[in-house]
């Protein structure tokens, strides 16, 4: 799956995306290019909220969610790396969909996001298939 | 106590605290005449299956050779303690009435501690029914035997009591350790300092949400509330960008709980 960065700015974003407990306004400014394309490494729908896991311009060890209406979907395949879990939580329905260490290591994104060596060695791989998968 | 006087010939069913089938621990006999086979079945859940008989089936058989055993034991050195012959010594341990007994009693009484209320009763009984005895005894002249009467039965009081707790903790299930609090980084210089407040103030970017699993830890070592994992990413101005092994931005991390807007564990995750 790969998306078209369409707007960069809090201001393309439908309400349900802010939280007043977060410093997010329709100014804010998200790390993505428009008119850039991003291959999405996961995917996440949360309540009434989309979200695509991208490898962002800031390059981390790690891919960081963005919101989807910053987007517009130019290849609709799905990984086949992809599996999906889905559950409920305090924010509502939760469906995730990405590869299957994501899915069945309890902990896996938050060690990811720690740079964790393992974790990151995990993703590295995955995100080198996906990007084979679906290449420029 | 036991009502039944008992037998000079069987010295186990002299015993007063005898209730408990020489087995307090595992025995309730709370009329003192007999015993609770159906409570004692439940409490037989350890799963050993002998000659492919059935887990309770298996129970049932341990535990009544282990109290036949058991009374026997007991009876042999209660009848020995009292002076008598060799031959009374032989018969009082090997008395049918007491392996059957010493067999039914520890079957019956196996979920005697399944509750602490059961345990204490049991306890009162083997104290004053081993008081009960070593007192009858003392009144004979048994002096040893009165003292060894008189310690089964505290120790099997002692013993009563204590294992509904033993019970209890071998049962609690799996405490969990949560990590105490990790320190914020320390900013090497003021600019740094200010990065790091900067992001307090300014991070909108929610890394994690949902799957975090420093929750429990946060929430134990700050207090409730939905908290989440925090980026910020500082852009270095004129900072040398596209070259192999430098950066030209700060990323720090942290943790923020929603609710009350605190901020805490701070990282560099990148720095110049």
């Amino acid at each position: 799956m790969k998306v078209l960065c369409i707007a960069n700015r809090g201001d393309a974003l439908p309400t349900q995306y802010f939280d007043p407990r977060i410093p997010r306004g329709p100014r804010s400014e998200f790390v993505v290019t428009p008119g850039q394309t991003y291959v999405v490494y996961a995917l996440r729908f949360l309540s009434n909220q989309v979200w695509y896991y991208i490898d962002d311009d800031d390059h981390e060890w790690y891919p960081i969610r963005k919101p989807a209406p910053l987007f517009r979907v130019v290849d609709a395949r799905l990984s086949k790396y992809w599996g999906i879990r889905v559950a409920e939580s305090d924010h509502g329905s939760n469906v995730l969909l990405a590869f299957e260490e994501w899915l069945s290591v309890p902990g896996f994104y938050d060690r990811l996001t720690d740079r964790e060596d393992p974790e990151v060695a995990t993703f590295k791989e995955r995100k080198r298939q996906m990007d084979e998968e679906f290449p420029e | 106590m036991d009502t039944d006087e008992g037998q000079d010939e069987d010295p186990v069913s002299l015993h007063k605290y005898l209730y408990a089938g020489a087995n307090p621990v595992n025995q309730r006999d709370p009329s003192g005449n007999d015993f609770d086979l159906a409570g004692s079945l439940t409490a037989m859940t350890s799963g050993v299956t002998i000659f492919g008989m059935s887990a309770l089936q298996s129970a049932i058989v341990i535990q009544g050779v282990t109290g036949s055993l058991f009374a026997m034991s007991l009876a042999g050195i209660g009848a020995a303690l009292e002076g008598k012959s060799p031959d009374q010594i032989a018969d009082a341990t090997g008395s049918m009435t007491t392996m059957a007994f010493g067999a039914l009693s520890a079957i019956g009484g196996s979920v005697a501690v399944s509750s602490k209320l059961a345990a204490y009763a049991l306890a009162v009984i083997s104290v004053g029914g081993g008081g009960w005895t070593a007192y009858n005894q003392y009144q004979k002249g048994n002096f040893t035997a009165a003292v060894y009467y008189g310690t089964i039965g505290v120790l099997g009081g002692i013993l009563a009591a204590a294992v509904p707790y033993l019970r209890g903790s071998t049962q609690t299930a799996p405490t969990v350790v949560l990590k105490g609090p990790t320190p914020s980084v320390e900013p090497t210089w003021l600019g740094e300092q200010l990065i790091l407040e900067e992001a307090e103030a300014n991070a909108d970017v929610i890394i994690d949400n949902v799957d975090l699993g420093d929750s429990p830890r946060l929430e134990a070592n700050y207090g409730q509330g939905e908290w989440v994992k925090m980026k910020w990413t500082h852009q270095v101005q004129g900072a040398p960008t596209g070259v192999a092994g430098q950066s030209d931005h700060y990323v720090i991390h942290f943790f923020k709980n929603l609710d009350t807007g605190e901020s805490v564990e701070f990282k560099f995750k990148n720095r110049l």
